[in-house]
């Protein structure tokens, strides 16, 4: 007897279709399910990249704000005279290298500019007192922190530190030993929230004034 | 059957995209807050750098003031260098710890010479990952004044009569300039150190300028009815309180005669011009006498020669070694100087020390008296006493620790007064020089400049200095 030419199945044919596909009921559950799946992923994924943006703001902030502060705290620390001073600006006279604690090598000053937003420094490279004077904008996205001024200033008297000044101009700049600064620094993004950091400076101490 | 196996890779793959995505950002987002978290550190650890530096300068300065080096001290004389010392501390092999395995030393270069000593400091701080931060500054040094206050005791300061204490600086831009009404100012300064209920007794006096106690109460001031202490304008009986100062101390370092060779003189009883004709001046200009006592009476005088620079050395140190009476006088022309150190007893009545012409007076550098009894002598044998009553004006400085000094007269005194315990009597002002806070110095140093080596050439000069 002659066998067929046909595969022999142990499975029957209605069998094999409804393994071959899904029911419309089926395909429905599981898009779902994948959906919300996706859904967790990809709400994950994008909160793991705000929060980085956003801490990566925070962190260049605080990076910006140290390097100022690093710089003003330097040259505050150095100098032996304050030539004029305000709320929002102070300038400063640097010794030279000599022994003389009151030679003359250069002046800079630091200014709080609340309308373009800037805390920027005037003077020579830091790094080289002997070069050409120029205005270097050290942080932008600053702001007034309420209604305390960016520069605040104490003077030494007989009797200790006092805050506020006379109305005796030149007295008060004889009088200056410790200034401390004040702002708020922001930085915005399109993607994330803006982030705010509040410096506050210690007291630094004109230690040759 | 192979489409279908095609979709379950592809699900695969997805899941797995998403998971390398997941894992970088996890990743970035670790390493930004590990970079956050160095810089804070670093930022932290560096002001920690900056006081090590300081700690390294300290050390120099005590050892400068102390002329101290070696042994505890912790310095080794730089070989080669003359009046150069270089130190680590706390030592070579031991180190600051501070947390988190965080640890630091300094490095110290000094040069002690005598005019201007300076040292350099250079801290180190290894962090716990091995990484270093280095701070280094450098401190000029210059020797304190003696006279940074007006009227100075170290117990009590007693003001009797209708006085007035102001101030003004006789040489603000190089140029002297006498008192007068047109440059007083209300700085005032008059102290003591004693802490007892009214050490400063202010009395009927009027204190335009500053005070301070050594206790910790306004109760240790006493103003009578008619005096103050405030600036000017200050009411009746009243001691404005922004004017004092409390606990307040301060050093009185003994001082000695000058060591420079000069003439030894028979005591002087009469009429005399110095320096006596045919002396020569020692290197520094000045001429210098050792005599036993000075003794003058009727219009007994020592004259000054103008233009001459005078030191006298009296060396008897016990009984009144100085006394002038009846209308003797020393008389100091406006050129000349006298600086006299006396560690007996001192009693000038008469007309006194005549510090420039009869009615202007000079600079008040231009006459100096030190009381040169120790501390020790005078916790055995007692206070020196110096009783200033001339007739006229006493333009000066008295520098005596260990003595008890009187001015009493009805002229204006000019200048400063440090001593022991002070009586202020008779009718005349007191007006303090404020150029003497800078000008006339103690044998202690202090830090006159403070700079931060930041730079890359600032830290080479003194490169050469530190490396040991």
């Amino acid at each position: 007897m002659a066998k067929t030419a046909y595969p022999i199945s142990s499975t029957p044919r209605t069998e094999r279709s409804r393994q071959r596909a899904f029911t419309l009921v089926e395909l429905m559950v599981s898009t779902t399910l994948a959906s919300f799946l996706m859904l967790g992923v990809l709400s994950s994924f994008l909160m793991m990249g705000r929060s980085g943006a956003n801490a990566q703001n925070y962190t260049q902030l605080e990076s910006k704000a140290r390097r100022a502060l690093e710089y003003f705290s330097r040259e505050a620390r150095l100098a032996y005279a304050i030539t004029s001073y305000s709320s929002t600006s102070v300038t400063l006279s640097i010794p030279d290298t000599s022994s003389s604690r009151t030679a003359f090598a250069y002046s800079v000053t630091y200014t709080f500019d609340s309308t373009a937003g800037t805390f920027s420094r005037t003077g020579p490279p830091i790094d080289s007192p002997a070069g050409t004077s120029a205005t270097t904008v050290l942080l932008t996205g600053v702001t007034q922190n309420g209604s305390t001024n960016p520069f605040n200033y104490y003077r030494y008297v007989t009797t200790g530190y006092a805050s506020g000044f006379t109305s005796n101009t030149a007295s008060n700049t004889t009088e200056i030993k410790q200034i401390e600064i004040n702002f708020i620094l922001k930085s915005t993004s399109t993607t994330v929230t803006s982030a705010t950091n509040k410096v506050l400076s210690a007291r630094f101490i004109l230690r040759n004034k | 059957m192979h489409s279908i196996k095609s979709n379950r890779g592809s699900v695969l793959i997805v899941a797995l995209l998403f998971a390398g995505l997941i894992a970088i950002s996890l990743t970035s987002y670790m390493k930004l807050a590990l970079t956050s978290s160095r810089l804070a550190n670093r930022s932290f650890y560096g002001n920690a750098a900056q006081n090590l530096s300081d700690t390294g300068l300290e050390q120099a300065l005590w050892s400068i003031n102390n002329n101290t080096w070696t042994g505890t001290a912790g310095f080794t004389a730089r070989s080669g260098y003359a009046n150069q010392y270089q130190g680590t501390f706390p030592s070579s092999t031991t180190y600051y710890t501070f947390s988190q395995g965080v640890k630091g030393q300094v490095k110290v270069w000094a040069d002690n010479n005598s005019t201007t000593p300076h040292a350099v400091a250079k801290a180190i701080i290894t962090l716990g990952d091995g990484t270093t931060l280095i701070k280094e500054a450098e401190a000029y040094l210059s020797k304190r004044s003696y006279f940074t206050n007006g009227l100075v005791a170290k117990n009590t300061l007693t003001f009797v009569g209708n006085v007035a204490i102001d101030s003004w600086n006789s040489k603000p831009a190089g140029t002297v300039v006498p008192y007068s009404s047109s440059v007083d100012a209300d700085n005032g300064k008059i102290a003591s150190l004693s802490v007892q209920v009214a050490s400063i007794s202010v009395g009927n006096a009027d204190v335009y300028g500053y005070a301070s106690v050594g206790g910790n109460s306004i109760a240790d001031i006493s103003v009578g009815s008619t005096g103050r202490v405030g600036p000017y304008g200050t009411a009746n009986g009243v001691i404005d309180p922004t004017r004092v100062t409390y606990d307040f101390t301060t050093n009185f370092p003994d001082v000695t005669p000058p060591t420079t060779s000069g003439y030894t003189i028979a005591a002087i009883t009469s009429a005399t011009t110095l320096p006596i004709s045919g002396n020569l001046p020692a290197a520094d200009g000045k001429y210098y006498y050792s005599v036993p006592s000075i003794t003058l009476n009727g219009h007994d005088t020592i004259s000054i020669t103008a233009g001459a620079d005078v030191v006298i050395t009296v060396t008897n140190t016990t009984g009144t070694s100085v006394q002038a009476s009846g209308n003797s006088e020393i008389d100091i022309p406006s050129t000349s100087t006298l600086a006299m150190y006396v560690a007996a007893d001192v009693s000038m009545t008469g007309n006194g020390v005549v510090n420039g012409t009869s009615t202007v007076p000079n600079q008040p550098l231009a006459f100096q008296l030190y009381g040169t009894r120790s501390a020790t002598t005078a916790a055995s044998v007692g206070q020196q006493a110096i009783a200033i009553k001339g007739n006229g004006y006493l333009s000066g400085v008295v520098y005596a620790p260990n003595a008890n000094v009187d001015v009493n007269g009805n002229g204006d005194t000019y200048g400063a007064i440090v001593c022991n315990q002070a009586s202020m009597n008779g009718n005349g002002n007191f007006h303090y020089d404020e150029s003497l806070a800078t000008s006339l110095s103690t044998s202690a140093w202090s830090v006159s400049k403070w700079r931060e080596l930041s730079t890359a050439s600032d830290r080479n000069t003194y490169a050469t200095n530190l490396n040991f």
